[in-house]
């Protein structure tokens, strides 16, 4: 691309922010706009529901403070949502009346909370938790919150619950499955949480459909109401039922969406024109071949790479090792690889750290590792999951498998 | 404002006028210093924040925590006596100065 062209990023989150800054240090020279309808400088999300609730600084957040972005001559477009695309004259819409006109778009416009459809919702005292904004009005409102009920019992909603109780509220997690993060983890690690959470106090109750949000009379939360079992007080409810992706932009720009906007190993979307990356994405998963949408700073940061990569002539397939992390009450719980489809497991204490470890496998090949307490586990297990040749249970072994030395085969 | 001198493996060396109360990891992404990845942005997940610390300022650091220890085993580069998570250090006056040797790779 020459000096004269211009990529558009459309969202200034993780993989929007990590796109740009990609750019300049692959020395891409064609002018670069990061846009985002957020107002603040493109930050890092994770600590929202743990640290920053503690410490409300908002500059230990930034991705990066705002010289860079004069440095590496990145134009900045914040505060404007993007309306339309018009992929014939190559041109993008914004709600101030503005347009941008690219060579090449990137959309890494996220995810969005999903919403709970019952009466009551919009009642003061229901939160959910996504943004910095959310984040804030949440850090004022647990200074007088007694009493917490978290609805959903996914990564989020377990760290916000553990953040809350730290902080001496009482809290309850209302899970509408039969264990805690059934969608990413296997058993065991459920229960090992489940124990976690209920040994200091916080109540879990599973199985549980919320039904509406109760009103105090005066438009405030007085306690959540659940199909078939007991209301439960609350004066704070917090909605953490999973996201959506942002794909309706890309829906009516006539692009293939299918659970996110769908993109190849090259993050090109439907139009060769135009890519996409992070939590909007849908893409085939290279080890499984399973088309999957991956909520992670790692997809957001990898996929950002990728895309730089093209865009500056070094094409290079997407294939890297999905891997999350969740730090709540229990400690530091670290996934590597997609483990979702596991019908094997095998747990075995850690080798190196205080926790455990759970070895999953289908048809007798290695889908990853869940590690609690077990962080170089977790480093190694990425590498092997990073091996050109898929690694199966009978070269791991029982619990005395050598990890270092599969690693050095 | 304290001085951060990076070195590379060729030996070249970037002096960062770094902000106290930042840590070396910020730091050096801030600047865009080669050689420090932090893929999990300071939450000691990744151990690519790797690097050497001059010897000398070693002892003015505050040691490492037994989780520090223990992501600094799977470096990619080889752990040795100087080698700290960049994303555990804080900026203050006191290392005013500091050499800090990156590594080959973080991968």
């Amino acid at each position: 691309m020459t000096s004269s062209e211009h990529v558009v990023i459309l969202g200034s989150g993780q993989a929007g922010l990590r796109a740009a800054a990609r750019l300049r240090s692959c020395s891409y020279g064609g002018q670069v706009t990061l846009a985002g309808d957020e107002p603040t400088l493109p930050y890092y999300r994770p600590p929202l529901s743990k640290d920053y609730l503690k410490h409300g600084n908002d500059n230990k957040l930034w991705l990066r403070k705002k010289e860079f972005f004069k440095k590496q001559n990145i134009n900045l477009k914040l505060g404007c949502r993007a309306i339309s695309i018009d992929r014939k004259v190559r041109r993008t819409c914004f709600d101030d009346g503005q347009h941008l006109d690219y060579d090449h778009l990137i959309l890494a416009l996220g995810a969005r909370n999903r919403i709970l459809p019952v009466p009551g919702i919009d009642l003061d005292g229901v939160i959910s938790l996504r943004t910095l904004e959310d984040a804030r009005e949440i850090r004022a409102r647990m200074t007088h919150a007694k009493r917490l009920v978290v609805v959903g019992g996914g990564f989020i909603g377990l760290e916000f619950a553990a953040s809350a109780h730290k902080q001496g509220v009482e809290v309850t997690v209302i899970e509408s499955q039969s264990r805690l993060m059934s969608r990413v983890v296997c058993p065991a690690v459920s229960d090992y949480f489940l124990d976690a959470y209920q040994s200091v106090g916080v109540d879990v109750q599973f199985a549980r459909r919320v039904d509406e949000i109760v009103d105090d009379g005066r438009g405030n939360v007085a306690g959540v109401g659940l199909a078939g079992a007991d209301a439960i007080r609350a004066d704070l409810v917090l909605i953490a039922i999973g996201v959506v992706p942002n794909v309706e932009l890309a829906v009516e720009a006539g692009l293939t969406v299918s659970d996110g906007i769908a993109v190849d190993e090259n993050m090109t979307a439907s139009d060769p024109m135009i890519s996409a990356i992070g939590d909007c994405t849908s893409f085939i998963h290279s080890a499984s071949g399973r088309q999957v949408r991956l909520e992670s700073i790692q997809n957001a940061n990898d996929q950002a790479n990728c895309v730089a990569a093209k865009l500056v002539g070094e094409k290079s397939p997407y294939t890297s090792v999905p891997w999350f992390w969740s730090v709540q009450y229990g400690g530091k719980l670290q996934i590597a690889g997609l483990t979702v489809d596991a019908d094997e497991f095998v747990r075995c204490p850690s080798q190196t750290g205080y926790g455990f470890v759970v070895h999953c496998f289908k048809n007798r090949s290695y889908l990853g590792t869940e590690c609690v307490g077990a962080p170089a586990e977790h480093i190694i297990a990425r590498k092997l999951l990073a091996l050109p040749n898929k690694v199966t249970k009978r070269e791991m072994g029982g619990c005395d498998y050598n990890l270092m030395a599969l690693l050095s085969d | 404002m304290t001085i951060l001198v990076f070195i590379d493996v060729d030996g070249n060396e970037t002096r960062v006028d770094a902000t106290d109360g930042d840590t070396i990891m910020e730091t050096a992404v801030d600047h865009d210093v080669e050689g420090i990845e932090a893929e999990c942005g300071g939450e000691m997940m990744c151990a690519t924040c790797h690097s050497y610390i001059d010897q000398e300022f070693l002892d003015r650091l505050p040691p490492r925590t037994e989780e520090e220890n223990e992501m600094l085993e799977c470096t990619a580069a080889e752990r040795n006596e100087r080698s700290r998570l960049t994303c555990q250090i804080i900026v203050d006056p006191e290392i005013d100065g500091v050499r800090i040797f990156l590594p080959e790779s973080q991968y």
